[in-house]
């Protein structure tokens, strides 16, 4: 577990990118934290440093959105409107997680996901633009983030 | 009329599943909108999955009602419109089968429509008319845009949201408020009854053509987490963000390109507070253009007189055409 005091929007996306630097195919994301708290401004950063061209956006109102113009294939989904986990169920997330790398905002509203994975939770800091990362990883994660060690 | 001239349109990008007739003066004989937004609601929001199977269930049915309705034999449908993209894929799927299928059984042609197209045509129906060239405010739950068409058919995208729609902010916030999901409608009403007193930002109001509605939506939740607010202010603040940072986007667009007529489609075009806004604001400066207040939603009347355009530009659409859920405007 790593905490991190990010600044500022460019520390997020620096972090992001960092993250999307180490990803590999099969990789699940689970991004938590309130309304704003930055989790759709890092899948953005994280977009940009996989390659995908387009700009990414809210999937909220979709609920998923896949890109495929990165280095890797992204799912990038959205669980904010579904309140009940047999809605999640019914996504058929696990269906998208082995095509590419999978993240899921608002992933604390399903019944959970079964590991691996990295979990990132992001809070609002004091500061309007400071956040503060908590990042929990399983499986392979926790060797792949072991520079985080040293960062925080 | 010569009942030749009438197309059969299909609508089922996203959670409603639409069907209509339309004549090639753009005139709706038929709108017909089975919507699965109680069959949401209980979900919590549009599960791709679930919808996709919802239209399986009401696309015949629609269909057979919009024809009726128009009291229109299928022989006298001269070609069949439906919506290729953008949307969930999965739902963009049974329309586009559903119309091939029509297409082949009864020798029609058939026009894949882009959604957007349609919505920028919703204010075109039942004789209402657009003069050229003209600014569209294209607002709904899952778009927000400004467009430049500087004829009809012609279109240069100015800008887009960046982050969330101007929708999704308004069921966020509302959310935030305890106002219940999805929360956008009661929120819009309760800011009628307050004052605009709490100083919220105008994100990138000064730059350029493209929104962005998160820093706003942020904003509104640390003002909730200082304690001790006033529910309706707030609401009329956020409200009064929004609107100005959409109204004056339009306004720069038409101060810039001096269109004829500026046009603001999409759910958000229902706005009450939008309508009165527009007129006061820029009334004076150009022709104001709103859709009846039933083609401002997802419909299949849009995409009818979106059809005939196309149709009539370039004819059928080639046999192989699939769907496409990122499908650009113009
Ligand atoms: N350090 C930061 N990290 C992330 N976002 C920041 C930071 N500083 C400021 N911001 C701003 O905060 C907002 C975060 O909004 P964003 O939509 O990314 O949050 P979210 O967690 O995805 O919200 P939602 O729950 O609605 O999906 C953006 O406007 C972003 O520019
Ligand atoms: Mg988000």
């Amino acid at each position: 577990m790593w905490t991190l005091h990010l600044e500022s929007l460019e520390d997020t996306h620096a972090l992001a990118a960092d993250l999307a630097r180490v990803a590999r195919r099969g990789d699940l994301m689970l991004l938590n934290g309130g309304i704003g708290s930055g989790k759709t401004a890092f899948v953005q950063g994280f977009a940009a440093a996989l390659g995908v061209r387009e700009h990414v956006t809210s999937p909220s109102f979709v609920v998923h959105t896949m890109y495929e113009s990165g280095r890797l294939p992204m799912s990038h989904f959205d669980l904010y409107r579904l309140e009940d986990p047999s809605s999640i169920a019914q996504l058929g997330i696990e269906e998208y997680v082995d095509d590419g790398v999978t993240l899921i905002e608002w992933a604390e509203r399903s019944g959970g996901f079964a590991p691996p994975h990295v979990t990132i939770s992001l809070d609002l800091g004091a500061g309007d633009d400071e956040r503060i990362a908590t990042i929990a990883a399983t499986g392979t994660w926790c060797e792949r983030l072991d520079w985080l060690g040293e960062a925080s | 009329m010569g009942a030749s001239h009438l197309i059969l349109a299909i609508e089922t990008s996203c959670d409603e599943t639409a069907a209509a007739v339309v004549s090639d003066d753009y005139r709706v004989l038929s709108s017909v909108v089975a919507s699965q937004a109680s069959l949401h609601a209980q979900w919590g929001g549009v599960v791709p999955e679930v919808a996709s199977r919802e239209h399986v269930t009401a696309i015949t049915a629609t269909v057979a009602a919009a024809l009726s309705e128009a009291a229109v034999l299928p022989g006298s449908v001269k070609a069949i419109a439906v919506t290729a993209g953008p949307g969930l894929p999965g739902c963009l799927a049974v329309g586009v089968a559903t119309a091939k299928a029509l297409a082949l059984a009864w020798h029609r042609p058939l026009v894949a429509v882009n959604h957007l197209e349609g919505h920028l045509f919703s204010a075109e129906l039942d004789g209402a008319d657009v003069t050229y060239p003209a600014v569209f405010l294209l607002v709904s739950g899952g778009h927000c845009m400004l467009v430049h068409a500087p004829q009809r058919g012609t279109y240069e995208v100015l800008g887009a949201t960046r982050d969330d729609s101007v929708g999704e902010a308004y069921d966020k916030v509302a959310r935030e408020l305890g106002l219940g999901y999805p929360g956008g409608p009661i929120l819009d009403r309760l800011a009628g009854t307050g004052t605009d007193t709490y100083a919220l930002p105008r994100p990138m109001l000064g730059a350029g053509y493209d929104f962005s509605f998160s820093g706003l939506k942020t904003a509104v939740r640390r003002t909730i987490e200082r304690g001790d607010v006033d529910v309706p202010d707030l609401a009329a603040s956020f409200a009064a963000a929004c609107m100005d940072v959409l109204l004056g986007k339009l306004k720069r667009a038409v101060e810039d390109l001096s269109p004829h007529s500026a046009v603001v489609v999409g759910g958000v075009a229902a706005s009450p507070i939008l309508r009165e806004r527009l007129r006061t604001e820029l009334g004076h400066r150009t022709q104001i253009r709103l859709p009846d207040l039933r083609y401002a939603t997802d419909n299949a009347a849009m995409i009818g007189a979106a059809g005939w355009w196309r149709f009539e530009q370039s004819g059928p659409s080639p046999e192989g055409f699939g769907v496409r859920a990122h499908l650009p405007l113009g």
